[in-house]
């Protein structure tokens, strides 16, 4: 044996001296649990030493040093804290603000504009809110001390109208700017203001107005987007985006036009430029298109002088919900996320009765749906996605295919699928800038312009007639019907000019005999809102109700005939779905979504062609505020 | 720590007494034996082993299982033992007995022969002549059981400086004991599973 291992072997077997006789029970006499001490804490060992009552002295001494050391310590680390990036909820904000919001130059308060056009002012600590005045639109920006709001007021008396300055206080306006077009930006020296200018379709240009001199300028024209104009902090710079060839192109430009510098080789679209506080950086978000996805990230670019410095670079991956509001002087990027929880939904029917005969089952989750419709044999159902028409299985919502719609831009309100089954029409604006109706074959996705029309916005809502061979659709409070082999469109309404005036006519429906196009002509007053089902024949002539609903809310949001059209099915842009005879019976309920979501609402109800289900689209967004610092690169250096 | 241990201890620390006394029997002749051989003396033995007690009991609340009783244990003992040894420093009491040679004798073990049971009293009295620091260590590691990672925590250091000691000592029982070992010979100790010097 290894000598070594037998010195531990006999370490190991060193025998153990016996035990004192009576030692253990010694031992066990000396066992005092009076002992064992009750454990008493850190703070009440040192407040009292003696183990009685709390001594006063040495509270006070605690608060002194508490004040003197602990304070200025934790101020200290609070500031190497907020050099980290930084993400958190502002949970007192519950109103939604679709389009507009800002938080104030000290992030105590934040204010924007509702969907029902509602200036709204929200202390960020407290959620105390403040209705600041209707009519609001634009862009919200607050004034450089946060005693102001700007915003554009497009209603109410002819002296408020224009971009005012509104009180933080006391609610009271005064106006900065007479004409402002759409309202982006008010400089924070309060001089300047930027507006977007739409002369026609897609047209915009980029007007920088000076409230001095009331001077105008025109920074850009035709940006070939929306350019979302920014004025840099210091108010001496603007950028803004524009489209030049299919590329997005950011644009730096001093306000006195002394220099302008192009930022073109993003690959991507470019949106929503916003100023970092300090001005070293634009911050944006990048939309990329990869196969069948798009992707949809922040970025940032650093600006030195009037030069962009480097390229940009993401900071923030996958912010396809957010929607940026501003970026506050106190270094705070506020945005809004929205789950969405919508999509298209179907529903069992009687086809005899319109009764439902099951409850509402979701097919596809989707967000932002303006279209679909059923195939002619109630199989599939089809709808736009990322830039593809894709077809749906109706049974299990899988996506069965998609065909490319790499040559449209926009794409509008409205579908409908051929009862031949061989095209789909689909309103829209392509690449070139024509918008109008097209038509796009199922088969080999190949797609026409049927009917070039003008607008920047396509909501025509073309409807087949059922022999396939001309299509209805809603334009400018007309309805028209084409003729599909010679594309030339013939209004079936009233002229204008024989109607009432405040009379609107939209979404147009064939008849199931094709002879007639069913459409809603609403009528708008005080208070009031009055809606009605028409059924005008194809050749003009003859005109007929078949429907009337009035109310205070939107009386018919939309509908749809069952194919034997003596039904309709209609949705108040609420979460009921309603159903009608259209021989003037009483309208009654078939659905509810009231469980999808507390602002969920249905709208675009489809009755498939087999009569036996009734599809619709949801629209539920549920928003949260967050505010994000600190997530810049430079400024994480800056923290290491 | 074994569950038992564990159970006890929290009965303990709730001022039970039949588990303190568990306790100690559990763990009474460990702490003995290990004072009894450093201190040489069976009364000194008896009145250690009675303070590394007393200070037990008054400090068992302090206990909060962040390593195994019998390491605080003899932690404990430790620190009593080294205060007995500066009260005593230099006085004849500090001359210890040779507790081998009554315990070879009366446990004879592993040593079936003369020459082995010789060895061993050889053995044990080149370890009690070993610095205070690799004594403590020989102590802790052989003679108590206790691994490297304890042995290092009982007496304050790195589980390194343990190793190191443990070659120290190996080098000068290896001389003092007059083995010759080829250097092939000298292999790593084994210390327990898992461990390596």
């Amino acid at each position: 044996m290894n000598m070594q291992k037998k010195i531990e072997q006999y370490l190991r077997a060193a025998p153990k001296p016996p035990v004192s006789d009576g030692l253990l029970e010694r031992l066990q006499a000396d066992i005092s649990l009076g002992a064992v001490k009750t454990h008493r804490s850190s703070l009440r060992r040192w407040l009292a030493p003696a183990g009685r009552s709390v001594s006063p002295w040495r509270v006070a001494a605690a608060v002194a040093i508490a004040v003197a050391v602990l304070l200025p310590l934790g101020y200290g680390a609070t500031k190497l804290i907020r050099r980290f990036a930084a993400i958190s909820q502002l949970p007192t904000i519950t109103v939604d603000f679709p389009e507009s919001g800002a938080l104030s130059p000290d992030g105590r308060h934040f204010a924007g504009i509702t969907w029902n056009t509602e200036l709204v002012v929200i202390d960020t600590s407290t959620g105390e809110q403040r209705n600041l005045g209707g009519n609001s639109f634009g862009g919200v920006v607050w004034s450089a001390d946060g005693r102001e709001i700007a915003v554009e007021k497009r209603g109410g008396d002819e002296e408020q109208r224009g971009v005012v300055a509104v009180s933080l206080e006391t609610g009271e306006t005064r106006r900065l700017l007479r004409d402002p077009h759409f309202f982006e930006d008010w400089s924070q020296d309060g001089k300047l203001i930027l507006s977007v200018q739409r002369t026609a379709g897609t047209v915009y240009s980029v007007i920088l107005s000076n409230l001095d001199s009331t001077e105008r300028t025109v920074l850009a024209e035709d940006t070939g987007c929306w350019p979302s104009p920014r004025f840099s902090p210091r108010g001496d710079r603007v950028s803004y985006v524009t489209e030049e060839a299919g590329h997005s192109v950011l644009h730096l430009q001093e306000v006195d036009g002394t220099s302008h510098t192009k930022y073109s080789d993003f690959p991507g679209a470019i949106t929503q430029p916003i100023w970092s506080p300090d001005g070293s950086h634009i911050v944006f978000t990048g939309a990329q298109r990869g196969i069948n996805v798009q992707f949809k990230d922040l970025w940032a670019v650093q600006v030195q002088g009037n030069q962009f410095a480097g390229v940009p670079i993401p900071v923030v991956p996958n912010v396809e919900q957010i929607a940026c509001y501003n970026w506050s002087r106190n270094g705070q990027l506020v945005y809004r996320i929205g789950f969405r929880l919508g999509g298209i939904f179907t529903m069992p029917v009687d086809p005899r009765t319109g009764q439902a005969t099951g409850s509402p089952r979701q097919l596809v989750r989707r967000s932002n749906l303006n279209s679909f419709c059923w195939s002619p044999d109630g199989g599939q159902v089809a709808t736009t996605q990322g830039g593809e028409m894709i077809f749906i299985s109706a049974s299990s919502g899988e996506t069965i295919r998609g065909l490319s719609l790499s040559g449209i831009k926009n794409i509008g309100r409205g579908m409908s699928w051929s009862p031949d089954g061989r095209e789909i029409a689909f309103c829209g604006i392509d690449n070139a800038k024509r918008a109008g109706v097209f038509l796009i074959a199922v088969e080999s996705g190949d797609v026409r312009l049927l009917v070039p029309l003008e607008g920047a916005i396509a909501n025509y809502d073309p409807t087949w007639s059922p022999d396939s061979k001309a299509i209805a659709y809603a334009r400018k409070n007309n309805v028209y019907v084409v003729n599909v082999e010679d594309g030339t469109p013939r209004r079936i309404t009233a002229p204008p000019e024989e109607r009432d005036p405040n009379v609107y006519v939209t979404r147009p429906v064939f008849s199931p005999d094709g002879r007639s196009v069913a459409y809603i002509a609403g009528q708008r007053t005080r208070g009031n809102r009055m809606e009605r089902i028409l059924m005008t024949t194809i050749d003009g002539q003859g005109t007929k109700e078949i429907f009337r609903k009035e109310g205070r809310e939107t009386p018919i949001n939309i509908f749809d005939l069952s194919p034997d059209g003596r039904h309709m099915v209609y949705t108040r842009g609420n979460k009921r779905i309603l159903c009608a005879p259209t021989d003037g019976g009483k309208a009654f309920r078939i659905g509810s979504i009231s469980d999808v979501g507390k602002d969920a609402w249905a709208w675009m109800p489809k009755w498939s062609p087999r009569g036996d289900a009734i599809a619709f689209a949801v629209t539920c967004e549920e928003y949260q505020y967050w505010v994000m610092e600190n997530f810049l690169p430079a400024a994480k250096a800056a923290a290491q | 720590m074994n569950s038992r241990t564990r159970r006890l201890l929290k009965r303990a620390q709730k001022a039970d007494t039949n588990a303190a006394s568990e306790l100690l029997r559990l763990h009474y002749a460990d702490v003995y034996s290990y004072l009894r051989r450093l201190c040489g003396s069976q009364p000194d033995a008896d009145d250690l082993t009675q303070q590394t007690f007393l200070k037990v009991w008054s400090s068992l609340d302090h206990f909060k299982g962040r390593s195994k009783f019998s390491t605080w244990l003899h932690r404990i003992a430790y620190n009593c033992y080294i205060d007995w040894q500066r009260r005593n420093a230099g006085s004849a009491l500090n001359l210890p007995d040779q507790w081998w040679l009554q315990c070879v004798d009366d446990n004879p073990g592993p040593f079936s022969n003369l020459a082995e049971r010789h060895l061993a009293r050889q053995l044990y009295e080149a370890v009690d002549q070993l610095d205070e620091d690799k004594k403590q260590t020989v102590h802790l590691h052989y003679y108590q059981g206790l691994s490297l990672r304890e042995t290092a925590k009982v007496l304050g250091v790195a589980t390194s400086t343990v190793k190191y000691r443990l070659r120290e000592v190996f080098k000068t029982l290896r001389v003092k004991l007059g083995f010759r070992e080829t250097r092939s010979q000298q292999q790593r100790i084994s210390i327990a599973e898992g461990e390596s010097l």
